[in-house]
């Protein structure tokens, strides 16, 4: 009997192992591996082509000395300041008015996914001829006598490419909303009503707060994005001008492929994921509450 | 329970021998038969070249197969390469290699010296009119590591009806002609004088600032590659840059994007534009709405002082990881030896073969009565400068970028103070 029992537990586990291996396969090969392989490297000065030397903690002490690192984290605050309260505002008022319009809530998201599953590659190039002096957005502009170097001015080049993300991931972000707010049952709705709670009242009173856990999910994704941001700067702006859309992926990509100094840039990276790291564990030591219904 | 044997042993046989078959197949003939990886310039004009070329290699060649495709689409030619070298999978001979990143592979011993490896590469490089080229500007401490593919001159681009606006007939020589046309046609904010790459590619200061340090200094280095000292700081450095400071500050200038302005009418001088713009801007604006132009020199250079450019120039290397590097060398030398090759490559990608007989011999006078433009280009070849061989040119010309352009075009910094702050900073790199 016992035998039996351990048996089809030990059958379990291996059509679950079996299941589950695909996965963890591809996480070994294109995450664990390159994740060590990362480690390795930046202890190491290598060009690609000679063969690497140990260079110890060398490489990180290099990023701390390099202004290029200050810039990049001045730059990425700069990027989050605007990106993530707009890309909040934008996407909650989209499943705020999703959820209120119920019909055709399906059309609508899908709708505002679509930018979100473009490759960034094409809407990069795209939105660099939109906002071009040349550019349909600034032709129009000068009818009004007015003209914006959206990309080309160091003081809102940074902003610009925030506003283009936002654009971007607006969709995603709403549908994690909408999600959060269909989970909302109605009956506290109705209790508040009963209690004669204005719209406002219920929205920042109840609907906010029990959207707790999508801030938490949507907050750590945009922390992640603004960290790693490297599309945009580097199809559009090219990490300028005066170094203002110089982002650390770029950097780190400058870095390994046009100085083919890879040691540095594993470093770089290393340094990168532990900022990445610690914003995630500030945001959700700051925003994250226990929501009980 | 013999005929399940019988049927697995059908079965077994059915698949295991025609492998084995299969696999003494392809070892007998790849015994016979070398197959070389060659790599090539990615964009369609080249891809249209070569695919006939190598049809007609291996149609011809029973021993030698090429296994042709173009660069792998990446950030540059320069970062897929090396990450090819870093992971094994380099090929045995690989084009569009420039002589700073030439100087990068020979310091890490990977291409072979080819007139060190063939006794005969002289030979070809003299049949093929490529000796004197090759020997001005092409050797590293000594050797040859590259047959030069192409050579691209830089000009200027003015537009043809703001020429005629502006009074002249001809396009302005000097910084003061220029200035005082641009005084006539600028509009600020609609018609720009001049369209000046305020972007910051490592590579783009070859193109217009070390081009146009040429043109004034009568084609003189713009750096010591012994000492990594920069001579901007010289009256032609100072000139040009003193000129590009004057265009943004009077606004004849911005840092902007503008497509196709020189064409549309919507700039006067697009400073430069490389030789592979000519076909498609042709074939978009067949009214040809621009002519080409030798880049403005100061006011003190006498017109009769010849204009020096700098060249984007490009050559085929030969890997050292190439297994069998005469059959590499094969390839090579039917590739040069065959002028029919020389003429499709110009007719096809308007890029200048390097050879020194392109206005002489008469098999090309066709294609330059048809297309003047690139004629143009073609002449500065004899004046035509290299890219300095440096191994540190990327992060040279990212502090030429940071240091210099930016600071002088968006007007943070005076000629004087950009360039006493980059030409140490650029010297600590030699230290």
């Amino acid at each position: 009997m016992a035998i039996n029992v351990l048996g089809r537990r030990y059958k379990k586990g291996f059509i679950g192992l079996a299941l589950f291996s695909p996965y963890l396969i591809l996480a070994i090969i294109f995450w664990c591996i390159p994740f060590v392989w990362s480690f390795v490297l930046s202890v190491q000065k290598w060009n690609m082509m000679s063969p690497p030397s140990f260079v110890g903690a060398r490489n990180f002490i290099s990023i701390f000395s390099d202004k290029l690192f200050y810039i990049s984290l001045r730059n990425t605050f700069q990027f989050i300041a605007v990106f993530i309260p707009l890309s909040i505002t934008v996407s909650i008022a989209i499943s705020w008015m999703i959820y209120k319009i119920r019909v055709g809530a399906s059309f609508f998201l899908i709708s505002f996914l679509l930018p979100y599953v473009t490759a960034g590659v094409a809407y990069a190039v795209i939105f660099n001829r939109l906002f071009a002096h040349d550019g349909v957005v600034n032709v129009i502009l000068r009818s009004f006598d007015i003209s914006i170097p959206f990309f080309t001015d160091p003081r809102i080049a940074m902003s610009s490419i925030a506003i283009l993300v936002v654009w971007k991931i607006m969709g995603y972000y709403a549908l994690i909303f909408y999600a959060g707010l269909q989970a909302i049952p109605n009956s506290i709705y109705d209790a508040a009503l009963i209690d004669g709670a204005s719209g406002t009242q219920t929205f920042f009173k109840i609907t906010i707060p029990m959207l707790n856990s999508s801030f938490v999910t949507i907050l750590i994704f945009a922390v992640g994005l603004s960290v790693n941001i490297f599309t945009e700067p580097f199809l559009i702006t090219e990490g300028g001008p005066f170094l203002s859309t110089h982002t650390f992926v770029f950097w780190t990509y400058k870095t390994a492929f046009e100085l083919f100094k890879t040691g540095k840039a594993s470093a770089i990276a290393i340094v990168t994921s532990v900022i990445s790291f610690g914003l995630v564990l500030i945001v959700r030591k700051i925003v994250e509450k226990e929501v009980r219904v | 329970m013999m005929k399940r044997l019988f049927l697995f042993l059908i079965v077994v046989t059915m698949i295991v021998y025609p492998s084995v078959l299969f696999a003494n197949g392809e070892k007998e003939k790849a015994d016979t038969v070398t197959t070389l990886k060659l790599w090539t310039q990615p964009n369609p004009n080249s891809e249209r070249f070569w695919k006939p070329v190598i049809d007609e290699f291996n149609s011809t060649h029973d021993k030698i197969q090429v296994d042709w495709k173009t660069i792998p689409t990446g950030g540059s030619s320069e970062e897929i390469i090396l990450t090819a070298i870093a992971t094994g999978t380099q090929p045995d001979i690989c084009t569009n290699i420039f002589s700073g990143f030439l100087a990068q592979l020979v310091e890490n011993d990977v291409v072979v010296p080819l007139d060190q490896e063939f006794g005969d590469f002289w030979d070809l490089a003299k049949s093929s009119k490529m000796e004197n080229l090759i020997k001005k500007g092409w050797g590293i401490n000594g050797k040859y590591y590259e047959l030069p593919m192409y050579v691209n001159t830089m000009q200027d681009w003015y537009n043809k009806d703001l020429l005629a606006k502006a009074g002249l007939a001809v396009p302005p020589r000097t910084y003061s002609e220029f200035l005082d046309a641009a005084s006539k046609i600028s509009d600020p904010g609609n018609v720009f004088a001049a369209e000046i790459n305020y972007k910051t590619s490592w590579w783009s200061r070859w193109f217009d600032l070390e081009n146009s340090y040429y043109a004034a200094s009568g084609g003189k280095p713009y750096i010591d590659v012994e000492t990594g000292r920069l001579n901007f700081d010289d009256k032609y450095g100072k000139a040009y840059l003193n000129f590009i400071a004057e265009l943004f500050a009077k606004k004849y200038a911005e840092p902007v994007d503008i497509k196709d302005g020189v064409l549309k009418g919507t700039v006067f001088m697009k400073h430069p534009q490389g030789p592979w713009s000519v076909k498609g801007a042709n074939e978009r604006f067949p009214n040809k709405p621009y002519v080409v132009a030798n880049p403005l020199v100061p006011d003190f250079v006498p017109a009769s002082q010849q204009v020096y450019v700098f060249a984007d120039t490009k050559g085929m290397v030969m890997f050292k990881s190439a297994k069998n590097k005469e059959a590499a060398w094969e390839f090579m030398k039917w590739y040069y030896s065959d002028i029919k090759h020389i003429i499709s490559w110009l007719e096809e990608t308007g890029q200048a073969p390097a050879r020194e007989d392109l206005m002489t011999n008469p098999l090309f006078t066709e294609y330059w009565k048809n297309n003047p433009e690139v004629a143009q280009y073609a002449k500065m070849i004899p004046y035509s400068i290299p890219p300095a061989s440096i191994p540190n040119t990327v992060e040279v010309h990212n502090l030429i970028n940071s240091e210099l352009w930016e600071p002088i075009i968006f007007g943070k910094k005076t000629v004087d103070q950009a360039l006493s702050d980059l030409i140490p900073k650029v010297q600590a790199l030699w230290k």
